[in-house]
């Protein structure tokens, strides 16, 4: 980690703030904005063919995504964009996966026919799927749907439409397939988006937090003149900017050329510390908005869902920390 | 954990080299079991960092200070660590030494520094009162004039070091306002004067670290008053912009996660799945923190106000302490049983770790006015 990776360059400073202010207006459709803005391009080549990858750029997009609450598979492109430009560039999908022509979902790593439920599975048009074997991801397999049993549309827990998705057959020879460089690098990386998504959403539960706490009163005075909700949203700074911390922290870690042991260690310790700290601001921010806090037709219900579903995606079992305790000598 | 630039990675050899090579054997092995030093000892390795011109890292350089901004210093500190060196005494150094060195007399400058920076005079921090702790401006040590000198009355408490220090620096009463904050003035005061009593306080530790400090009648100088009369408040403020960057201490705490592990692999339980997990979580708790404080230091370095931020450092880096001691203690196991106060044991080490590190979400402004800081400054509620 470089001392210039713990701050906000002026650009990515600038950008962040743009969209931002982009975003605080009513979206219809975010992929068109993405778009306008030409933030689909983030994760290109440079003019050598190498991946360039403007960690920053993205962190800041995925953190305004979340800020914003607009879930779009624009961070699975971006991965899967990266993913190819550093690990895999000789992959057939190359051009189609850059200029857009495709449009990519990731399932859960798996390995069985059985997909489960894709986010976004039912309007992309290739499934990224990572292949394990006990438990260890062991190729990147790009199926395209048509090699998918047609879906039922399905829900994820967090209200994002899916598909359920499984293979016609045992896995085609024709599909494009990446090496395990390549599956670790789709690892680390959605595991970055999904952080910088979580900062985001913890940002806005804070800051609707502290707005609520400022023009809700009982007692004949605005709630946020108690100490004991004074002492509770201090406590949510504290954890979010422990997340942006570790936000960062993955972002300097996904460097080209990054050692994988790093990489994934970095990762680790940024989920295990997150994941409490995110459920806590979550659940703060309910409890501080009271019924306001439950009620879907509000701000914070969809917020906390989404910190929750991301949480789960990314907690228990792969994070846990006895994935870490192999390479205890190098944590601290 | 941070790439360093050039000059950086050059100055980090520079005092690895002078750490590794100055720590007396005696202290390094005290430091290394985290057993308590004495003030001879304290001393003499102040005098060597001193010789080194090193002893006074964020003065300006007028003064014979270092100049480091807080980068060098954050480097320093964790290669402390590193080497097993002491941290030095803040009080004199970094308490005092900045409010002398901006609102003192050039006489004062004088006489007062240099005993400060090679140690020759140890001093103590009077702030605190039986009756005036997170709200200090209810102090009401009252100093009064009379011809040449102040006569100072009252009580200071929890004063660490007292029973160690030379002089005491205080803030006394010498006016009743009605703003609580104004009539406040900073007083230098030597230990030897006539009608000053010093009594230790045990700690649940059972070692003697904090003091009560009794004035009665206590005939001080003018000349030892530092700056104006009645503004002293504004000194203390000043102050609380010193030394926030450093305090959620993460090299310490790094070094206290090592121990941990050190003492599960003595015991033969590091691979056991609640060790480890108990391990992995602190240390990504610790990696948090770090990154958090290497932010601030950023910004500070860039010139930016952050001491209302840094309040999440001494709210974080004292809760990780404590569970860094706990855990510490828990993997010695029946070691811990048993405690000699005094022992340079690893075990009686930690025990005496673990209990006072109880306070340190307690002092140097308690953790509840922390979240109060960053509530009502930070977040505007």
């Amino acid at each position: 980690m470089k001392v210039t990776d713990l701050l906000w360059s002026d650009e990515e400073a600038l950008l962040r703030d743009m969209l931002r202010r982009r975003l605080a207006e009513p979206v219809d459709d975010a992929d068109a904005v993405l778009e306008e803005l030409g933030l689909w391009q983030l994760a290109g080549f440079d003019d050598d063919g190498c991946g360039a990858l403007q960690q920053g750029m993205l962190q800041a997009v995925a953190e305004e995504l979340g800020r914003a609450r607009l879930v779009t598979n624009w961070a699975a492109q971006m991965a899967a964009v990266n993913t190819i430009a550093l690990a895999d560039p000789k992959n057939p999908l190359k051009e189609a996966l850059t200029t857009g022509a495709i449009r990519v979902a990731i399932a859960a790593p798996c390995e069985s026919v059985d997909l489960g439920v894709v986010e976004h599975g039912a309007t992309a048009s290739v499934i990224c799927v990572p292949w394990t074997q006990k438990s260890a991801v062991v190729r990147l397999v790009w199926l395209p749907t048509s090699a998918l049993a047609p879906g039922d549309e399905a829900t994820t827990t967090d209200g994002q439409p899916g598909a359920r998705l499984s293979l016609r057959d045992a896995l085609g020879p024709d599909a494009p397939r990446s090496g395990p460089t390549a599956a670790e690098r789709l690892f680390r990386i959605r595991e970055a988006f999904d952080l910088w998504e979580l900062t985001g959403i913890c940002a806005r539960l804070l800051d609707e937090t502290v707005d609520y706490a400022q023009s809700r009163q009982q007692f004949g005075r605005p709630i946020a003149k108690f100490q004991a909700l004074q002492h509770g949203i201090a406590a949510m700074w504290i954890a979010l900017e422990e997340i942006r911390s570790m936000a960062l922290a993955a972002r300097a870690a996904l460097s080209p050329g990054a050692e994988p042991e790093a990489l994934a260690r970095t990762m680790g310790l940024a989920w295990i510390a997150a994941v409490p700290l995110a459920r806590q601001i979550a659940q703060s921010a309910i409890q501080y908005h009271g019924g306001m806090g439950v009620a879907e037709e509000y701000t914070i219900a969809p917020l906390a869902r989404r910190a929750w579903f991301l949480t789960q995606r990314q907690s228990v079992v792969r994070q846990g920390p006895g994935a870490l305790a192999d390479q205890i000598d190098s944590l601290v | 954990m941070l790439e360093l630039d050039a000059d950086l990675r050059v100055f980090r050899d520079e005092v690895a080299e002078f750490l590794s090579t100055s720590v007396p054997d005696d202290i390094r092995a005290r430091v290394a079991a985290g057993a308590p030093l004495g003030r001879e000892m304290m001393a003499r390795w102040q005098g060597i960092v001193h010789a080194r011109g090193w002893a006074a890292q964020g003065w300006p350089a007028e003064y014979g200070g270092c100049d480091w901004g807080a980068f060098k210093r954050y480097i320093y500190d964790e290669e402390v660590v590193r080497w097993d060196a002491p941290v030095l005494s803040p009080f004199g150094l970094y308490r005092l030494a900045p409010v002398i060195y901006t609102w003192g007399t050039p006489a004062q400058k004088e006489r007062f520094l240099p005993p400060i920076l090679d140690g020759s005079t140890w001093w103590c921090q009077g702030y605190s009162e039986p009756n005036a702790g997170s709200d200090l401006a209810a102090l009401g040590t009252w100093a009064e004039q009379d011809g040449d000198a102040y006569v100072v009355n009252g009580t200071k408490t929890w004063t660490s070091m007292a029973h160690y220090a030379d002089a005491i620096f205080c803030l006394v009463r010498t006016a009743r306002e009605e703003r609580p904050q104004a009539g406040i003035t900073f007083l230098l005061i030597d230990l030897a004067s006539e009608g000053v009593t010093v009594r230790p306080i045990p700690t649940l530790d059972g070692r003697a670290n904090v003091n009560e400090v009794h004035f009665d009648n206590v005939r001080v100088p003018l000349d030892n008053r530092i700056g104006d009369e009645g503004a002293a408040w504004e000194y203390s403020r000043f102050l609380l912009g010193f030394e926030r960057l450093q305090i959620a201490d993460v090299p310490q705490s790094k070094r206290l996660w090592r121990r941990a592990l050190g003492a599960a692999r003595k015991a033969g339980i590091a691979g056991r799945a609640d060790v480890a997990e108990r391990l992995v979580r602190a240390a990504a708790s610790l990696r948090a923190l770090e990154i958090t404080t290497l932010r601030l230091v950023a910004r500070a370095d860039a010139g930016e106000a952050t001491s209302d931020e840094a309040s999440i450092l001494k709210v974080r880096g004292s809760r990780l302490r404590q569970e860094l001691a706990e855990l510490l203690v828990d993997l010695i196991g029946d070691d811990a049983l048993t405690y000699d106060t005094l022992s340079a044991e690893a075990s009686d080490a930690a025990v005496g770790e673990f209990l006072y590190s109880r306070a340190s979400s307690i002092y140097g402004g308690s953790n509840e006015i922390q979240h109060t800081i960053i509530a009502k400054r930070v977040l505007g509620l």
